[in-house]
């Protein structure tokens, strides 16, 4: 059976992690996405070139940079300099052939290499144009520059979380990247089906700023009503107790538990052999609890310190309590149960060979579309897109290739 | 004709509480499609959960659920009754397209909300069930929460200081991202079900969401054969030849994210008037030396003003932003400015703020209207889809199966 995107073609500008993580998504729902790079792309320090295995150079370190490879499956390649004239009417005959053009450049970038909304619309009256820019096309901040960790600050997550002595902390990695990411490739699918019934493309604006402070909604709807959240409660919860992370045996282990109820509390009690804190009538309310939570962090403290983290997680779970140990980066490869969701399935990469991928977080379980093709080799498809499907001529795309226009390698510098 | 939202048409059940479910529910809605929200007599439980906010009815009370169910009908079924489970089996029969569901596998099938059930009858059918474990693997029993699924998502561990315990960022990030995949997955099913009339089950877990969320770390674990750990503020990147800075700091009045300019590092010395951060170990060794940058950062940053810094960095095109509080954010003349809340009146609440259109469609509306008082819209619904009349509908609520 076809996949749900099948027949539909995307020209992803994408850099970093917003916009590639969009296109990648797309692929996987089965697009046929086209990357458009720029020939200096993927990496922009010689440090970022190395061969991921021994650390030697290898030689073609720039398909070998991990942090691409994962947020680029499920496309192709095509490498073309849009600032030169042809470049730009290559891309233009591209977007005649296309659904939908994905870019997360800085806001003024498009009109400065001549391909905005109104150019592209001329050439395909019925294009999907989706942009992600950090704050938008209006507003005050419209021209300011910034990465997604910038965004998390400015949408109040980094306000929000922290320990309770410390100032702000971001969550891990890139969040609000990634919210804008999965955000772009609704956007796309929803712009899609207005297409398909009323023939009309758009131009969608997916800032990530917008979809940073839904993710911290419920705090900003309690502030226009005069109630303030106390921001940086450690991992503890307002309405559970006792709720958070212990340490375990050995060097950097710990363990997340949430009592999440009542009667959760007493079967934890029973689990970890405390029944004189179950027969503590105060406790058993969570607001009981929620007063002494210093008293009760420190029983599981004691309880799990001689404790491995997955044993504490079985036996706390196998009575009904909330318990996960927190895993490494690596354990997110071993984890059993991440295993067999198929949540980093491997694919055979041509220059990293067997290489985990992170799959989405659904599952068709009629029709399943699980992640198979490994992200593509710097221009791999030149000739694919520029031949086959824009009909070029050899000698017209060896002239491209001369220009440098389109190259198979990256160009120094950029 | 007013212009109707791109997912226009679509019809959606929701019998999922809390919030992975009703975000996905929510953005649906948002999108254009109809959504009707099936609670149990005594409402989703998030109607219980803080932040309360002062309200006409106890079940009005919390923000979260305000924020969690704008644009959204809803009607009232006690579905473990044989009876309300008849209603529903209707409801789908006649009206939805898809159905969001938090079921665990066992309770679904128990009540016939499975896509296997349901095809015979609806082969197009879309069932998105969206849980903290999902419907398969070891853990699909697990008694769920979320910071449980943070820890085995493996997004708990990179998130706080490394010589300190791993941190729970703030409030559902697990979910509310394990509810835009759903999302996602709901949108692609569709488009295969009206172009096939084929439907699908798409089972969606929290904990995956959580180990999306940690995104390169895993890759980085396998190629590199090292751990990453937290790593604070600071970008996750074992290489001291890295960029740098890229972190959070205070000034004289509140905090910055402070990020130099990748293209031009040396516009940094600029901005702070320290000639100290173009040392040349510094310059070649950024992340390397990322405390000793702080420490100059913080002697000028302490001088200034987080406005006045912001400003100045951003003139340099140096991408420094605000730290912004909660309570900032809803002032903030940027968001204020481009319309990225919308003041909405509700009868238990009165007038708030809400986030409103994560996707600004140029052709097509987003839809943020308030969040259905528990109940409202039981009466309309069954004689409006399942044709009854008002004494018939009056006998099921006498019941209390309504």
């Amino acid at each position: 059976m076809d996949k749900p995107l099948h027949g539909v073609r995307v020209i992803e500008l994408g850099l970093a992690v917003a916009g590639p993580l969009a296109g990648q998504v797309l692929g996987d729902m089965g697009a046929d996405v086209i990357k458009v790079e720029a020939p200096f792309a993927r990496g922009r320090k010689p440090s970022e070139y190395v061969h991921p295995q021994s650390g030697e150079p290898a030689e073609d370190p720039w398909n070998r940079v991990p942090k691409f490879n994962e947020l680029n499956r499920s496309k192709r390649s095509l490498i073309l300099d849009l600032a030169k004239p042809d470049g730009r009417e290559a891309i233009l005959k591209l977007v005649e052939r296309a659904d939908v053009v994905l870019e997360n450049y800085s806001s003024r970038v498009l009109g400065n290499l001549g391909i905005d909304y109104d150019v592209l619309s001329t050439r395909n009256p019925a294009i999907i144009l989706v942009s992600m820019p950090g704050f938008g096309r209006t507003g005050p901040y419209a021209s300011r520059v910034s990465y997604g960790p910038g965004i998390d600050a400015m949408s109040g997550l980094a306000h929000l979380s922290g320990y309770r002595d410390s100032g702000p902390i971001k969550p891990g990695n890139h969040y609000c990247d990634q919210n804008a990411g999965m955000m772009a490739a609704l956007a796309t699918m929803a712009a899609l089906r207005h297409r398909r019934r009323t023939g009309q493309g758009q131009q969608v604006e997916v800032a990530m700023l917008d979809g940073g402070i839904q993710s911290v909604g419920e705090t900003l709807v309690a502030a226009s009503l005069g109630v303030h959240v106390s921001p940086r409660q450690g991992s503890r919860s307002d309405w559970m107790a006792p709720h958070g992370v212990f340490r375990c045996t050995g060097d950097d282990r710990w363990v997340a538990i949430a009592v999440t109820d009542d009667a959760a509390w007493l079967r934890l009690c029973e689990a970890i052999g405390r029944a004189d804190l179950a027969a503590e009538e105060s406790l058993h309310s969570v607001d009981g609890r929620l007063a002494c939570q210093d008293r009760l962090e420190g029983a599981l403290t004691e309880w799990c310190a001689t404790r491995d983290n997955y044993e504490v997680q079985h036996l706390l779970q196998a009575c009904g309590v909330s318990a996960g140990a927190v895993i490494t980066p690596s354990e997110i490869l071993t984890d059993p149960h991440l295993v067999a969701r198929g949540s980093h399935p491997f694919v055979q990469h041509p220059s990293t060979g067997p290489s985990p991928v992170p799959a989405v977080a659904w599952h068709f379980q009629e029709h399943p579309v699980p992640p198979e093709i490994p992200a593509p080799k710097f221009g791999a498809d030149n000739d694919a897109v520029l031949h086959d499907l824009l009909g070029l001529s050899t000698d017209e795309i060896a002239r491209l290739r001369a220009q440098e226009i389109v190259m198979d390698s990256p160009k120094k510098g950029g | 004709m007013s212009v109707m939202g791109p997912l226009d048409g679509i019809r959606v059940l929701e019998l999922a509480q809390g919030v992975s479910g009703p975000f996905c529910g929510k953005l649906m809605a948002g999108l254009g499609a109809s959504v009707v929200k099936v609670e149990p007599p005594d409402g989703d439980f998030a109607r219980w959960l803080p932040p309360r906010v002062p309200a006409s009815s106890p079940s009005e009370g919390s923000a979260l659920f305000h924020h969690l169910n704008t644009s959204k009908k809803s009607i009232t079924l006690d579905i473990l009754r044989p009876e309300g489970r008849a209603l529903l089996a209707g409801l789908i029969d006649r009206w939805a397209d898809m159905v969001i569901t938090s079921f665990s596998p066992s309770e679904a099938e128990e009540l016939g909300l499975t896509f296997q059930q349901l095809s015979t009858s609806s082969p197009a059918i879309v069932v998105v069930s969206v849980t903290d474990f999902g419907d398969t693997g070891p853990y699909a029993g697990y008694v769920g929460s979320e910071l449980a699924a943070l820890a085995l998502g493996g997004y708990l561990y990179l998130t706080g200081e490394s010589d300190r315990e791993p941190l729970k960022p703030w409030g559902y990030q697990a979910q509310y991202h394990a509810g835009l995949h759903a999302s996602n997955g709901a949108v692609a099913a569709i488009l295969r079900a009206e172009a096939t009339g084929a439907g699908d089950q798409v089972d969606v877990s929290t904990v995956e969401a959580a180990s999306f969320l940690a995104s390169a770390a895993p890759g980085w674990a396998f190629f590199y054969k090292e751990e990453p750990s937290r790593v604070g503020n600071r970008l996750a990147n074992l290489d001291p030849k890295q960029f740098y800075p890229s972190t959070m700091r205070p000034c004289r009045d509140g905090w910055v994210h402070a990020h130099g300019n990748i293209r031009e590092p040396s516009l940094m010395e600029l901005l702070m008037e320290s000639p100290e951060l173009s040392r040349p170990e510094l310059v070649a060794e950024p992340k390397g030396h990322a405390d000793e940058i702080d420490a100059i950062m913080d002697r000028w940053l302490a001088k200034h003003d987080r406005a006045e810094v912001v400003e100045l960095a951003q003139t340099l095109r140096i991408p420094f932003t605000e730290v912004f509080t909660h309570d900032e954010v809803i002032d903030d003349p940027h968001l204020n400015g481009r319309g990225s809340f919308r003041s909405i009146e509700h009868p238990a609440i009165g007038v708030a703020k809400y986030p409103h259109a994560p996707i600004k469609f140029s052709k097509t509306p987003w839809s943020t209207d308030a969040a259905p008082l528990l109940g409202e819209h039981t009466d309309e619904v069954l004689s409006g889809i399942l044709g009854l009349a008002a004494p018939e509908v009056g006998e099921i609520r006498s019941r209390g199966v309504a």
